[in-house]
């Protein structure tokens, strides 16, 4: 047992109250002990994940999921690695805790690091991190986003497993990396006719023999896929490990699950991945069901379609629900974003519960795949207010506005118009 | 994941976890389910994975979805008898099901739910609420379960198994001279006549030398009043094995 996993104890008064003949045991500890956290408060994002802000929202201790408070993800164009939210599959533990930081990998692990292309494919190829640090990188601007966000305000038609996000389960991302297509030709792997898949797996495993392994398979063909980069930095610095350092998958405009941290294998493949984690959940169906009658072990590759690309969405970053702001003329302010697959062309704002509609000026300026920063201004007296907004792309794909009619038992892509109510005063 | 790459990870994971620091809390504290029968199944189950916080915010799922959840457990690698299956969704159904007991008409949850002093069967405790993870006969899992069995530092003190059982466990170790990384979550909801049972049988059980003296269920009392994080659990075990 090395020392330095020995946090902030004295050891020698361990040990006189142990009793190191071993007999004994049963003293009570000295006052130099005492619990780290309260029996009944969550824990703190810092004790979970080294170097995460103390106001993030935690849902899952030993996953390591957290949300961003909008009033902090607000402030900042590209959203902070302290602030990001996270959400890991497996417990953060598992691999002795090394993933449970904002720091960058060690040397070390970037310089063993290596990533094998495999499957269907005559020539099997290994790629090394430090090779792909030579090659030429190219930057993407990109929504980051758990396809679970926003799942809680599911829970008003009916509960679904699962973190009760809110909206904090996003951000806004720089991504510096290596075109993936351009390299899976160059690497001249001989692929079988048959392939039409690609599946990406990392280096974090189930915490049971033979459990399902987090394995996520796209369609080659899928316009995201071109755009696709092996990630060796965001926000400008090598990837924070809890985030997927030293090297992530990143398909902007894909959900946060499809972008594979600390990626080991690359297989072209003729079919989905079989893991529980690509079938049974991830996916959404493509009927209305309703709760009860329609559950995730009703789920089919014919019936549902995997969290690919985001659904169109815009959210209300100003005012926030429950403030109070001066009368007059008001600032309402959000981001918007959508799959990148094509633009959005509008985003609509209404301050009389939807019966008209302004439109907001809109800055998309960082590009498809990256948040689209709206504002507007309406002029409100004194009362309850409530701002309601609303994107639309180019392919005419919009949010629902009752957001419900998109219940699924996952409570994945919640897209629906976003309604905050407000104070003015 | 094939073997080489099974390989490539293991020792990768051997050297990280001797290079970097861990966290200083990595679970979270306490999390209580409404007391009934089956709730110990879920502490002893659920908690391998994710902690219970899924559980509790999942209160209210239908019968049809607590049991497609447990069903979609299994797919992800859970494995459990027909009998336990059965138990765990009696419980969620009814006690984190949409319409659940009120909470005056429950018993009376942790250490108050069993007299003081009532005998257990330490055997029928590590089988319903350790062998999950530790394995029925104490083995363990290579890499992320210590093994019991032989295990040569539960001879060393009852009160650090007590320990362990009462607030958890976190932080990577060393036992046996292999590395474990996985964390053992708090098992203070057990009454203290359990803790002591099973305590005592680990450390006689499956050959073990058994060690000093027993504990009794006054002993884990006293050391339930002095709480400790899983952390400091930790730290306690590291001085603990390096004296000796």
């Amino acid at each position: 047992m090395t020392a330095h996993l020995v946090r902030s104890v004295d050891r020698r008064r361990f040990l006189q109250m142990a009793g190191v003949a071993g007999a004994t045991g049963l003293l009570p500890l000295p006052g130099s002990i005492r619990r780290a956290f309260a029996a009944d408060a969550a824990p703190l994002a810092s004790t979970i994940i080294a170097g995460k802000s103390d106001k993030m929202i935690v849902h899952n201790a030993k996953l390591g999921v957290m949300e961003t408070p909008l009033d902090l993800l607000r402030d900042h164009p590209f959203t902070p690695k302290e602030i990001l939210y996270n959400r890991l599959h497996f417990p953060i533990d598992l691999n002795g805790g090394w993933v449970a930081t904002t720091a960058p990998a060690s040397a070390e692990t970037t310089g063993d690091w290596t990533i094998l292309v495999s499957g269907l494919v005559q020539r099997p190829k290994t790629i090394k991190v430090t090779d792909l640090e030579k090659m030429d990188q190219v930057k993407r601007i990109s929504v980051m986003q758990c396809a679970g966000n926003g799942r809680s305000y599911y829970w008003a038609k009916g509960k679904t497993a699962g973190s009760g996000w809110k909206h904090g389960g996003m951000g806004n991302l720089t991504w510096e990396g290596v075109p993936l297509m351009p390299l899976l030709k160059s690497l001249e792997l001989g692929p079988d006719p048959s392939v039409t898949f690609l599946s990406a797996n990392g280096k974090d495993v189930p915490p049971v023999a033979g459990g399902a392994d987090l394995i996520k398979s796209y369609h080659l063909s899928a316009p995201q896929l071109q755009n696709a980069i092996l990630a060796l930095k965001m926000n400008g610095e090598p990837i924070p490990t809890v985030h997927g350092g030293p090297v992530r998958l990143i398909i902007p405009g894909y959900y946060g699950n499809m972008n594979v941290k600390w990626l080991t294998d690359l297989m072209l493949m003729d079919r989905e991945n079989p893991s529980a984690l690509m079938q049974k959940t991830y996916r959404m169906p493509f009927e209305p069901v309703e709760p009860g009658k329609f559950t995730t072990q009703d789920m089919t590759q014919q019936n549902t379609v995997p969290t690919y690309g985001f659904a169109i969405m815009s959210v209300v970053f100003a005012p926030l629900a429950g403030q109070t702001v001066k009368a007059g003329n008001v600032d309402l302010k959000g981001v918007a974003w959508n799959d990148g697959v094509v633009p959005i062309t509008e985003v609509r704002v209404s301050v009389d519960q939807g019966r008209s509609w302004i439109s907001a000026e809109v800055d998309s300026s960082d590009g498809a795949t990256a948040w689209h920063h709206w504002q507007a201004r309406a002029a409100l007296s004194a009362g309850a207010h409530e701002v309601w907004v609303r994107a639309t792309d180019a392919w005419g794909r919009s949010q629902p506005m009752d957001g419900l009619t998109t219940w699924n038992p996952g409570g994945w892509n919640w897209h629906g118009v976003d309604k905050v109510a407000f104070q003015v005063a | 994941m094939n073997r080489a790459i099974a390989l490539r990870d293991c020792a990768a994971r051997v050297a990280l976890a001797a290079a970097l620091a861990w966290p200083a809390v990595a679970q979270a504290a306490g999390i209580t389910l409404p007391p009934g029968p089956g709730a110990n199944l879920v502490y002893a189950r659920c908690q391998t994975c994710h902690d219970l916080q899924y559980v509790v915010d999942a209160k209210g799922l239908l019968p049809a979805q607590w049991k497609s959840t447990l069903a979609g457990m299994k797919d992800y690698g859970l494995t459990i008898s027909a009998d336990d299956e059965a138990a765990i969704l009696a419980y969620l159904t009814t006690y984190l099901g949409p319409n659940p007991p009120p909470a005056t008409a429950l018993a009376p949850a942790g250490p108050g739910a069993q007299a003081p002093g009532a005998a257990a069967n330490g055997r029928h405790v590590f089988e319903e609420n350790c062998s999950a993870c530790h394995g029925p006969e104490g083995a363990g899992q290579a890499g992320i379960y210590p093994a019991l069995a032989g295990n040569a530092d539960l001879a060393k003190d009852a009160g650090l198994p007590a320990r362990v059982v009462l607030f958890g466990l976190a932080g990577p170790i060393e036992a046996g001279g292999a590395s474990y990384s996985g964390t053992m979550p708090s098992f203070g909801h057990l009454g203290d006549a359990e803790i002591a049972a099973v305590v005592n049988y680990v450390r006689s059980a499956w050959g073990n030398a058994g060690g000093a003296g027993s504990i009794d269920a006054k002993a884990v009392a006293a050391l339930r009043a002095h709480p400790l994080s899983s952390a400091d659990v930790h730290a306690y075990r590291a001085a603990l094995v390096s004296a000796n």
